[in-house]
């Protein structure tokens, strides 16, 4: 799990299949120093794994992802520029898929658009 | 083998504890393929399962190696790439701890500083998963 030792997250709102919370990434993290070392960004697959965590702990399912048709790295993140940002989700849940558009943005900044279905474990 | 593990490091960017290769197996122009051995204490292992960020880094690492090695050949230093997209990425199943991934890349298109490669996962012949990925190199 990343949560909660990268990233954690306050503030979780929902309206209808809507959702918004609050992520705090944390710079100290060893992920950081890997990738890069002396240039600290946070790995796209991470923010894939952020969107799962969070949506596992609102359905509060283990969920695996099966199919992803697109996702978008459009900005860099800076744990420490960019240390709270904002995840907003679309979560639909039928039989047994559950269907998640999310995307990771500031105020002025869309950092990452997902797509993509997940399967119950 | 190619590059050994412990060499892995001068030909991608990635360090400790965000390298999910071991090894560079084959390597040329086009294609790469790689192996890695998934340990209990990696980052990205989760519920004794390398996650699927663990899996798509490996598809992205096994590009970057490849681009290294032929960047080394040159005599050029490292570049930094960063995935700018994930098309089609589909998960069959996820490698268990003490399992060997086997990851092959090809570089279907290369404009500018952009390449598109396609990548595919297989754990003892049995394909785990697939992409395509669009990866942005800073030279």
């Amino acid at each position: 799990m990343l949560h909660p030792h990268l990233f954690t997250f306050t503030d979780l709102q929902a309206e209808g299949d809507r959702l918004k919370t609050i992520i705090k990434l944390n710079a100290g993290h060893p992920i950081f120093k890997g990738h890069f070392p002396g240039q600290p960004v946070l790995p796209g697959v991470c923010m894939m794994q952020m969107v799962k965590e969070v949506t596992e702990v609102y359905i509060d399912k283990k969920i695996r992802l099966q199919k992803a048709r697109e996702l978008k790295f459009l900005s860099f993140i800076d744990p420490i520029e960019y240390s709270s940002i904002q995840m907003e989700l679309s979560i639909k849940t039928t039989d047994d898929e559950i269907k998640v558009d999310a995307r990771l943005l500031s105020d002025t900044i869309l950092f990452f658009k997902f797509s993509g279905m997940f399967i119950q474990r | 083998m190619i590059v050994s593990q412990d060499n892995i490091t001068a030909i991608i960017p990635q360090r400790h504890p965000f390298v999910m290769i071991d090894q560079l197996i084959t390597c040329d122009e086009i294609c790469s393929s790689t192996t890695f051995h998934i340990k209990a204490d990696n980052v990205l292992v989760d519920d004794g399962e390398l996650s699927e960020a663990g899996i798509t880094e490996n598809i992205a690492q096994t590009a970057a190696a490849g681009f290294g090695c032929i960047t080394q050949q040159n005599k050029k230093p490292i570049a930094v790439g960063y995935i700018a997209a994930i098309k089609n990425l589909e998960i069959f199943a996820l490698p268990k701890v003490g399992e060997t991934i086997e990851t092959n890349v090809a570089i279907t298109d290369q404009v500018f500083d952009v390449t598109i490669i396609s990548g595919s996962v297989k754990c003892n012949g049995k394909l785990l998963a697939s992409c395509e990925m669009k990866i942005y190199i800073k030279e």
